[in-house]
């Protein structure tokens, strides 16, 4: 209670002070951008790569906030219920909007958000060991059909886009394979190359390395179509099975943001990314740059979360 | 051979060793600071780094990246306030030789440790990583499921005096870890719908808790005035902080194994410095001819924690570089570095690009170089820290470590967590419980839990996966024998004391 | 000894209530669905595991006390309240943290903590008390970029 009235007379004191007229919006004090991982994670990369590119168009200083926790979800959670003045962001667009939210209860939902912008799109690969008589995905159906229940698969964490990807997929072959967790991608991919688990899905900039190398066969990918990174990998809508997800990273703000903030955030990230800064650390850093306007990468993750939820709903 | 003189050339540019040196001075210094991590620096600098040359991002990334830890074990010496979790074993005995007047001794040990810790791992970094990286792989969860069963004997080497006290707070740590989601299903646990428990408690204000807020509450029974460490310069004093042969001579072989377990340990995902802290300290201990005298100011438990711990560093780049794979955070942030600088990391980096290899090891190399001489000039003055009443430092160690838990999820809620910390370790003390036990098995049991599951699902709920993968069962065998030798040696030290009393 | 026997027995208890309370409270669908063959050892496990090694070691101190504790040094006449008021003051502390900012919750608690551990040098305490929250979070939010909580103080921005 005393929080809330100390709040309120904070705003009051703020509105006055900073009382403009109705003209275009302009930050005064610095913005935030939380993120719901841990520092030098791929959202995190993300985030202040996004912050180095964009900082100069703002005359306010963008800060990264780490709030890891709960694959995301504190963050998420945080930033769907402060007010939409454009002060507080998030990174978002990854398992914590599109799909832990239909494998356990959080306290937010997509409708609490209102896009700003997309920055990037990662592609989801299914990979196996290099030398394992797996190497396309009708080598896979066929021998996780011939011995049902025995193969196994490493996601990066229950709930976690890549888990509900192998739902997905599962489904759509009609074929049983055993799920065994594991704490990030990182992990699951170490799991795979020490042939503890037959398949694994990885992120292009994790695959390239290891496909460079020789010690991955790249089966699938679970686009609409293909990437220029590995132009030979197929989709898996090409070979017939319907399965389409994406991991994307973008700005997000609570939904009561105004339109005048909306233009102003959209407007100068959008500067952020065609700056070199942006190109250079993208492209060294594989990432696919992938712009949408904030409406449109909404859209996106409410079309993947419907996904990921009929297919958990089916189970 | 050219390589590394090429890449010594470069790293001895009056500009470049300038950035090694101030990236080791605010290590060292977030090191030793309770809550700032080795990774929030290392991901700060990162975007500092996009327009820099390879060579001068290097220094500054690993000049950060390898002054932490010994950081670290400065504040557990002085204060009994491990900076960082890997301390938390240097602090058992380092704080002891503070209080008996002995920290600039405690501090030299450490770093001399330190020093052989990280050459140790570069030493191995240089010869056989990817060999080493191979034998890394073939960890899988039951192989690791053993080792932690091994790492979890250390619980009854680290009990002290009071074996069942010792026992009883790993339990207690065991089930503290089990707050939170559970690790395969991710269903909650104890979380009371709060969205802050479902990571479990957050590790690093549980270990400033159970360390430096206990120690301030104990203290403030007394009003601050006494049990405090006092250092005084006199010339008495002087020659108690000197190292000698004998010294030298009782720390060499527990530094030499520390550095192999340290090693070991850091080249696996997922364990860390901390595991490998308390699994040499144990086992320096368990192979000491007075077990007794650990816990009570023993220079070889500091030197073998921070040999260990420090070991870490080196051997945690061997997945990173050979593999592409990151065993934890602070080197995923340095393979997100590499990749600006447009290196591709992995099997292939020794071929393609030796020279940023051979800069990453004269990098390294100069960091351990640069930490010792800064950590050398600065000992005294900063332990100099101790002539400042305790009722004034204890308050202002309060408000950085309130700071420090605060900002490792900016989440107030680990703050409190921090306090209830505190108080337990306070309660634990009262009724001579010891903490250290507490924290390791805290430590052990997610991973333990975490992959035990992940073996019987492979496995469909059969133990037998555990006696059929060789490396596994050494480990079980190893586990079984530490245990019987400490049984056995507990029974022998229980006759002797019968016999003289 | 008999500080030992209590402090067994009501960790024991403590430990039964836990086993026998807290761990069924785990509840999940872990048992059905399509993955649920593979999942052998269920989230209930390693909490059964703890709660039962914690009441058994408890019990274990209860029979067989060795009389190694503090417990003298707290029984000393002002020794619990000292340290009550140290702990009381340091959750007040975090209580105020967000409400009033850390400076201003900092530089309240210090000067507490000083005058109520008897220090009356005023000239000490109240630079003390002020500096060193300030300089603390200019060390965090300067050098290391990390805001603490502004409070009342984000009415400067």
């Amino acid at each position: 209670m005393k929080r809330l009235s100390i709040a309120a007379i904070l705003t009051l004191a703020v509105a006055v002070l900073f009382a403009a007229p109705a003209s275009a919006w302009e930050p005064t004090k610095p913005i935030k951008i939380y993120v719901g991982f841990s520092p030098g994670g791929g959202t995190d990369i993300v985030a202040r790569t996004l912050v180095a590119a964009s900082q100069e168009f703002f005359p306010v200083p963008l800060v990264v906030v780490n709030k890891p926790g709960a694959g995301g979800t504190i963050a998420a959670d945080f930033v769907s219920k402060q007010e939409g003045d454009g002060y507080s962001l998030l990174v978002a667009g990854g398992s914590e909007s599109t799909s832990v939210p239909n494998h356990r209860e959080v306290s937010y939902s997509l409708d609490n958000f209102r896009g700003v912008l997309r920055n990037i799109r990662a592609r989801i690969i299914l990979v196996s060991k290099a030398g394992s008589d797996i190497k396309t995905i009708d080598d896979l159906v066929k021998k996780a059909k011939a011995e049902s229940g025995k193969l196994a698969y490493a996601s990066s964490g229950a709930g976690t886009l890549y888990h509900s990807t192998m739902l997905l997929f599962t489904k759509a072959a009609g074929i049983d394979m055993k799920h065994v967790p594991y704490k990030g991608g990182s992990p699951a991919m170490a799991a795979l190359l020490g042939g503890h688990v037959d398949i694994t899905l990885a992120a292009p900039e994790e695959a390239q390395a290891q496909v460079e190398a020789g010690q991955v066969n790249l089966l699938g990918l679970t686009s609409t179509e293909r990437t220029d990174l590995f132009p030979d990998v197929p989709t898996l809508k090409e070979l017939g099975y319907d399965v389409y997800l994406e991991n994307q990273k973008g700005i997000v703000g609570p939904a009561s943001m105004p339109d005048d903030v909306y233009q102003y955030l959209h407007d100068k990230f959008k500067m952020g990314m065609d700056t070199k800064v942006w190109q250079k650390m993208a492209g060294k850093l594989k990432l696919e740059t992938s712009y949408l306007n904030g409406p449109d990468f909404k859209d996106a993750m409410g079309t993947m979360s419907k996904t990921i939820g009929d297919a958990v709903k089916g189970l | 051979m050219d390589l590394f003189i090429s890449a010594a050339s470069e790293v001895f540019a009056p500009a470049n060793l300038l950035i090694l040196l101030a990236s080791t001075v605010i290590g060292i210094v977030i090191g030793a600071i309770p809550g700032l991590t080795v990774t929030m620096a290392v991901a700060l600098a990162v975007p500092l780094t996009i327009w820099m040359e390879t060579t001068p991002a290097m220094l500054m990334l690993l000049g950060l990246y390898g002054s932490g830890i010994y950081g670290g074990s400065i504040s557990a010496c002085l204060l009994n306030a491990p900076g960082t979790p890997a301390s938390a074993a240097t602090a058992l005995d380092g704080y002891e030789l503070g209080k008996q007047g002995k920290a600039l001794k405690a501090l030299k040990v450490a770093l001399w440790a330190s020093v052989y810790g990280g050459l140790f791992s570069i030493v191995l970094l240089v010869l056989i990583a990817p060999q080493l990286a191979q034998v890394a792989l073939k960890f899988g969860p039951a192989e690791i499921t053993c080792l932690l069963i091994f790492a979890l004997t250390v619980v009854s080497v680290l009990s002290g005096d009071s074996i069942m006290k010792g026992l009883f707070a790993a339990a207690l740590g065991m089930l503290l870890a089990t707050i939170g989601a559970d690790p395969m299903l991710m269903i909650p646990r104890f979380t009371f719908g709060v969205d802050e428990l479902f990571d479990g408690l957050a590790y690093i204000p549980l270990l400033i808790g159970l360390f430096a807020i206990a120690e301030m509450f104990a203290q403030s029974e007394q009003s601050f005035r006494f049990g405090a460490t006092i250092l005084s310069i006199k010339d008495g004093e002087r020659d108690e902080n000197r190292i000698y042969a004998e010294d030298v001579k009782k720390c060499a072989i527990p530094v030499i194994r520390s550095g192999f377990f340290g090693a070991f340990i850091g080249m696996l995902p997922g364990l860390g410095a901390a595991v490998a802290s308390f699994v040499g300290y144990a086992e320096t201990k368990r192979a000491s001819k007075e077990p007794e005298k650990f816990g009570k100011g023993a220079i070889e438990g500091v030197a073998a924690s921070e040999s260990a711990n420090n070991a870490v560093t080196g051997s945690a780049m061997i997945p990173m570089l050979a593999l592409a794979i990151p065993g934890d955070p602070p080197t995923a942030i340095l393979l997100s570095a590499l990749m600006i600088q447009g290196v591709t990391v992995g099997p292939l980096i020794f071929a393609n690009n030796p020279d940023v290899v051979y800069m990453i090891y004269v990098a390294l190399f100069m960091a351990l170089v640069a930490t010792a001489g800064v950590a050398a000039m600065f000992m005294k003055p900063i332990s100099h820290v101790l002539r400042v009443p305790k009722v004034f430092l204890y308050p202002i160690i309060l408000s950085m470590c309130v700071a420090g838990s605060y900002a490792i999820r900016f989440n107030v809620f680990d703050v409190f967590v921090m306090l209830g910390a505190g108080v337990l370790g306070y309660v634990m003390r009262i009724f001579g419980v010891p903490v250290a036990p507490l924290l390791i098995a805290f430590i052990l049991t997610r991973p333990f839990e975490e992959s035990l599951r992940q073996a019987l699902i492979r496995s469909e709920g059969s133990l037998m996966v555990f006696l059929e993968h060789p490396i596994a069962l050494f480990f079980l065998i190893l586990a079984v024998a530490a245990v019987a030798f400490t049984v056995w040696r507990e029974h022998k030290t229980g006759h002797r004391i019968g016999e003289q009393g | 000894m008999k500080t030992d026997r209590i402090f067994g027995c009501v960790s024991a208890l403590l430990g039964l209530l836990f086993v026998f309370l807290a761990v069924p409270s785990i509840t999940g669908d872990w048992q059905q669905g399509e993955q649920a063959r593979y999942f052998t050892v269920g989230p209930r496990l390693f909490p059964y595991i703890s709660g039962v090694l914690v009441t058994v070691f408890a019990v274990l101190i209860a029979l067989k006390p060795d009389g190694m504790n503090s417990i003298a040094a707290f029984l000393q006449p002002g020794a619990a309240k000292r340290a009550l008021f140290a702990i009381v003051l340091a959750f007040v502390y975090v209580a105020l943290l967000e409400p009033l900012g850390f400076i201003i919750a900092s530089v309240l608690v210090l000067f507490a903590f000083f005058i109520g551990f008897g220090e009356r040098r005023w000239k000490l305490i109240v630079p003390i008390a002020v500096i060193v929250p300030i300089a603390v979070s200019a060390m965090f939010s300067g050098f290391f970029k990390v805001q603490l909580p502004p409070g009342l103080f984000a009415i400067s921005f």
